[in-house]
């Protein structure tokens, strides 16, 4: 007992209380549970969880972006997200270009359209409370939803996958779907790029000396309201591009705004506002609850004999019961800053 | 004011044949120069000045039929093909009887909430005699529930045995084979395929209750259920995880319990897994639609699959062509279902001799069709509208894709063919077992 | 012009801040809505649909719940509608499956809706304004998620609880009475009581001391903390009032729709009544129910509005052939609400149609108030 003791005041040196090692502990419990009855199963929805992970970090970049270094709550991001599926369609169906002219012309449209929004709406808001924000782009959400609907209609579309992007790669202990692989490429890159233009960049700096002290940074010379445009059409253009690739993925339709806007906030939100790797890591976090949750309940219900276990659909609440129980224990998210949107 | 100006009201405008409505706003809208119906109180009275009541030995001079179709959501594909195929019952009803039938849409979203919101407007408003549609479960329990406490008779399509069964509801009739005898006629069939089946079902009313009939139906002809997954939908469209779970179990073949775009794409994914190549596969309440959207390639993945009716069931050869050339999709089983639906409300109102709801529900419960065109489209099948539950008994049909080099495309797409057909008495549920009191 | 004059002066009375009439302001207005909403709805040359009057009075007092919250409290909730649901659910489900009397099953709706207010609250209190609506949300969608399971045959599922009915409201083609002790009379006189009596209790709460310090709290919460008022507490409790009415608002709508569905769980739902609040002016108590009115009658309206003929059908001047333009119309409100949440983020439709009124009865030579 006393050796358990001396143990557990080791683990508090390091600043973790004793019940998150408990409950670390018994995931880790049930997750080895999970592989050891199903492990090829196991090896399937662990990747194919990652997987779905670089898909919502990459969603949930341009959100978080826009959330860290501009204080605004960008409801409408999800539908940049529909708008880059749509134009999609647009450019490959209706004009007739390849799927990788594509990647390159939908976010640059994009971000003319992030343009033409911080002009004309956001940088009204950028000193109000961030309410005022969050309710302008709500609005800006509906009416793009709307205008989607008008242009394209209220059918779901769906855009021709290119071939060699078809099919399934496989990767001995599992398969993936070509085009999802692609897309954690992508994704990959992405934010290996961001990172790079926030941390390593001059203009990142400016940027982050611009959100810590505007007036200073401003009186320093940086051209604050410039960064701020350029800011708002980066992380359009992200939405944009994460689009695209849904968009030929899975096909798109004029609820996939919403949806994406929901899932995207919680991604945000659990990884802490204003914390880009709080995102990747929340992202990859709630994909896996998704994916791994119903596998570890099936098994743990075949063991224990109690069917009441195996919650059909969990997979889908799934984000937001991770929500809560992250905010419960870290009220900021795993790595948000103090004060910020509060 | 303007003493050369009628009383136009909004009701009057949207009943027009046809074509746009023109509305006086604005300026005008004050006057009313003779005052006949009631507009103090709140004019609350619904009932349209067209309805005619009474027994007149020839019926009703005019109909006012209501579509609750989904125009826009998941099931966007198929509201079209439910106005085209209302469209030809019309012709032919008009021409038959000397009535006028009018036709009012409705755009159910495939939202319970919103369609029973346009229900209820259509009746209250509009004044629709009585409605047809709901191919969505949850929808049709829904707006049939409403309809019934109202008086309003309603053909649906929703495949849930919950609708003839616990839900059951007065003024509701249901048109489709209901789930368990579609399962009822794929049992065997299923289980010669495969031994061992994975089930993956939508998580509503009617991938719930067709996972559970189908689960047992696979029992009893000696197969086995190795697991089941309830899908997100309707409306999704990610199905990995779950063909993750179908990949890895023993299951020799999967049962998609997916409705429309939800079950296109999972067609999609599974053959982009190799899957299609792997295992048996088979589609509950198949619709050649959702194949059509994709190619004759994937087509032919479809080992199995129970549906009321097919363009390559033996008859009708006409109404198959003409709902061809209306132009918008190739026949398949909802222009049928809509088609036979306004067909026997129509002719429910002319036996009746009113457009009273309740006559009507009189004259469907029990009546055996058999002067009539449906009796055409399928020549050898018996119809009953059984009154016990409402629920059309007619035969249940089991396809097969064709060989991809059979088929066609001409005068219609033509790829799946009938592989057995049962007779619906043979595998409806009891009365005593659906557990509808009526 | 004596006429005028006696006018201007009963006007000014009228609009005196301390004089007994304009204290009576909300009452009366809420009288009035009641009163003239279905008329005017039911008119030929507005609605003709008379019982949209139903649909609507339940939103006003959801969104008035609601903004108790939003507007009184600065506290922004996306998952309001769990309040709505339960409120609906209970009602229905208690009279469906358990076969209660309504006045047995409405309470049980209403009282869990509230002690679930009370403990999310409770939880949720302490976090940043983000944080709080994110948990909101995460809670309502949980309630979707149970719902939609369909435990034990309870919520119905997908299709949600039909046929729910009191005994005592009959039913004919769309119109319901209610029908006790002999009379018989239209529903939509019980639903306007239940309204009216929910309604002043909220603006009874709203102008109570409780109300006034939710605004202090609003305003700066560290000033009131100061100042002694525990703020968590005030959070909480409007919360629980706030899950209340938004639970009454539920049974109402239980009652027009014969049942529940998972609409009422939605967060389409959640952002809809954010939206008309914001919309009509949250920092009114008659804003969010305008903004209902508006966005509502919107719908309905601009739907079916096809062709616009000016001046008048018999006189065509102009022809505007909208069909299809209109039935986007929430691209419009979208835009308004946007204009309105930019240049006047609390005052919205209403408060905007207050100044304006202002204005005009100053510039018609009445005190400025």
């Amino acid at each position: 007992m006393g050796r358990v003791r001396a143990v557990l005041r080791d683990v508090e040196r390091f600043g973790v209380s004793p019940a998150a090692v408990l409950t670390a502990g018994i995931l880790l419990v049930l997750l080895a549970h999970a592989f050891v009855m199903r492990p090829g199963l196991f090896v399937d929805q662990f990747v194919g969880g990652l997987v779905y992970g670089m898909i919502l970090v990459l969603v949930a970049l341009g959100l978080s972006i826009i959330l860290g270094l501009l204080g605004v709550v960008n409801f409408a991001h999800g539908a940049f997200f529909m708008l880059g599926a749509y134009l999609t369609f647009q450019v490959v169906v209706q004009w007739g270009l390849s799927f990788w002219a594509a990647l390159f012309v939908v976010p640059l449209l994009l971000a003319v359209v992030g343009f033409a929004i911080e002009r004309a709406v956001l940088r009204h808001v950028y000193d109000e409370n961030p309410l005022i924000g969050l309710l302008a782009t709500f609005g800006l959400a509906l009416m793009l939803t709307e205008a989607t609907r008008a242009v394209w209609g209220g059918s779901p579309l769906s855009v021709p996958t290119p071939p060699v992007l078809q099919e399934s790669l496989s990767l001995g202990v599992t398969t993936i779907a070509r085009m999802r692989l692609f897309t954690v490429v992508v994704s990959v890159l992405v934010v290996a790029a961001v990172y790079l233009l926030i941390e390593r960049t001059d203009f990142g700096l400016s940027i982050r000396a611009g959100v810590l002290d505007r007036e200073m940074a401003e009186f320093l010379g940086v051209n604050i309201p410039l960064r701020f445009v350029l800011i708002f059409m980066l992380g359009a253009a992200i939405a944009g591009l994460g689009g695209v690739l849904r968009g030929t993925e899975l096909g798109m339709d004029v609820a996939m705004g919403n949806q994406f806007i929901i899932i995207t906030f919680v991604v945000v939100v659990v990884g802490g506002v204003g914390s880009l790797f709080g995102s990747v890591v929340s992202g990859l976090l709630i994909a896996e609850a998704t994916y791994l949750t119903p596998l570890v309940l099936a098994t743990l219900a075949e063991t224990t004999n109690v069917a009441a276990i195996n919650v059909s659909g969990i997979g889908g609440l799934m984000p937001f019961l991770v929500m809560i129980v992250v905010l419960l224990v870290r009220p900021r998210g795993l790595f948000g800053q103090k004060g910020f949107m509060e | 004011m303007f003493p050369l100006m009628s009383r136009l009201t909004r009701r009057d405008l949207l009943r027009t044949a046809g074509g746009t409505s023109a509305i006086g706003v604005g300026l005008l809208a004050g006057c009313n120069s003779d005052a006949d119906t009631d507009t103090g109180d709140g004019g609350d009275s619904g009932s349209p000045t067209a309805q005619v009541t009474g027994t007149t030995t020839s019926g009703p001079d005019e109909v006012s039929v209501g579509v609750f179709a989904p125009y826009s959501g998941p099931f966007a594909p198929w509201g079209g093909s439910m106005t085209t195929a209302t469209e030809l019952a019309k012709a032919d009803l008009e021409a038959e009887f000397d009535i006028t039938v009018q036709v009012h849409e409705y755009d159910t979203e495939t939202d319970p909430a919103a369609a029973q919101e346009r229900m209820q407007r259509a009746v209250t408003s509009d004044g629709i005699d009585f409605a047809h549609g709901g191919v969505s479960s949850a929808v049709a329990g829904s707006i049939g529930s409403w309809a019934s406490d109202n008086g309003v008779p309603f053909i649906t399509q929703g495949a849930s045995d919950t609708l003839t069964g616990a839900d059951c509801a007065s003024h509701m009739f249901r048109a489709y084979p209901s789930n368990t005898m579609m399962a009822r006629s794929v049992g065997a069939p299923m289980a010669d395929e495969a031994d061992s089946w994975y089930l993956l079902y939508t998580n509503y009313i009617w991938g719930q209750t067709g996972q559970e009939v189908i689960g047992s139906v696979l029992e009893e002809n000696g197969a086995t259920v190795v697991g089941k997954d309830a899908v997100p939908g309707p409306g999704n469209q990610d199905f990995t995880q779950y063909i993750n779970n179908v990949e890895n179990s023993d299951a020799d073949g999967v049962a998609m319990i997916v409705p429309g775009l939800d079950a296109r794409a999972a067609a999609g994914q599974l053959r982009n897994r190799g899957l299609d190549e792997e295992l048996s596969v088979m589609f509950h309440q198949f619709e050649d639609l959702v194949m059509w959207g994709l190619d004759e390639e994937a087509a032919s993945m479809v080992d199995v699959g129970p549906t009321g009716w097919v363009n390559t069931v033996s008859g009708g050869d006409e109404f198959k062509q003409r709902v061809a050339d209306a132009g918008e999709t190739d026949p398949f089983s909802r222009h049928y279902m809509a088609y036979v639906s306004v067909d026997q409300l129509v002719r429910a109102a002319m036996r009746a001799g009113t457009t009273d709801g309740d006559d009507i529900r009189s004259e469907l419960e029990g009546h055996e069709i058999t002067d009539s065109p449906v009796n055409d489209i399928q020549p050898d099948a018996s119809f009953q509208w059984r009154a016990c539950d409402h629920q059309l008994i007619q035969p249940t049909h089991v396809v097969a894709a064709r060989e991809t080099s059979e088929m066609t495309g001409d005068p219609y797409k033509q790829w799946f063919d009938v592989t057995d057909t049962v007779a619906g008495g043979d595998v409806a549920r009891s009365c005593e077992e659906t557990g509808c009191s009526l | 012009m004596s006429g005028d004059a006696s006018l201007v002066d009963a006007a000014e009375r009228f609009a005196d801040e301390d004089s007994r009439l304009w204290r009576w302001r909300v009452p009366v207005g809420l009288l009035a809505t009641v009163v003239l909403l279905r008329p005017v709805l039911g008119s030929e040359y507005v609605l003709g649909y008379a019982p949209y009057a139903n649909t609507i009075l339940v939103w006003m007092l959801f969104a008035a719940a609601f903004n108790l919250l939003l507007g009184y409290s600065g506290l922004l909730s996306f998952g309001h509608a769990m309040f709505l649901g339960l409120g609906a659910y209970g009602t229905a489900a208690g009279i469906a499956q358990f076969e209660l009397p309504f006045l047995v099953a409405a309470p049980i709706g209403i009282g869990l809706a509230t002690a679930l207010a009370y403990l999310i609250g409770r939880i949720i209190a302490r976090k940043g304004e983000i944080y709080f609506a994110m948990l909101t949300l995460a809670f309502a969608e949980s309630f979707h998620f149970v719902a939609n399971q369909n435990y034990g045959g309870l919520t119905g599922g997908s299709t949600g609880v039909t046929g729910a009915s009191p005994v005592w409201i009959e039913s004919e083609r769309g119109l319901k009475y209610v029908v006790v002790g002999g009379t018989r009379f239209d529903f939509y006189f019980l639903l306007a009581a239940i309204f009216l009596v929910a309604a002043l209790s909220l603006w009874q709460i709203v102008r109570s001391p409780f109300g006034r310090s939710l605004v202090a709290v609003r305003e700066n919460e560290a000033l009131a903390r100061s100042v002694g008022i525990d703020t968590r507490q005030y959070k909480i409790w409007a919360f629980t009032f706030s899950g209340l009415f938004a639970a009454i608002a539920g049974v109402m709508f239980a009652l027009v729709n014969s049942g529940a569905n998972l609409e009422t769980l939605s967060i389409q739902t959640s952002g809809d009544v954010i939206l008309m609040s914001v919309l009509g002016g949250v920092n009114y108590f008659f804003g969010p129910l305008f903004g209902v009115f508006v966005w509502l009658f919107s719908e309905s309206w601009l739907t079916e509005f096809s062709t616009l003929v000016v001046p008048a059908v018999q006189f065509p001047l102009v022809r505007v052939d909208l069909t299809g333009v209109l039935s986007y119309w929430q691209f419009f409100l979208g835009f308004i609400f946007v204009v309105a949440v930019l240049l006047a983020p609390r005052e919205g439709l209403w408060g905007l149609t207050r100044s304006a009124v202002d204005r005009l009865y100053t510039r018609l030579g009445g005190e400025r108030r």
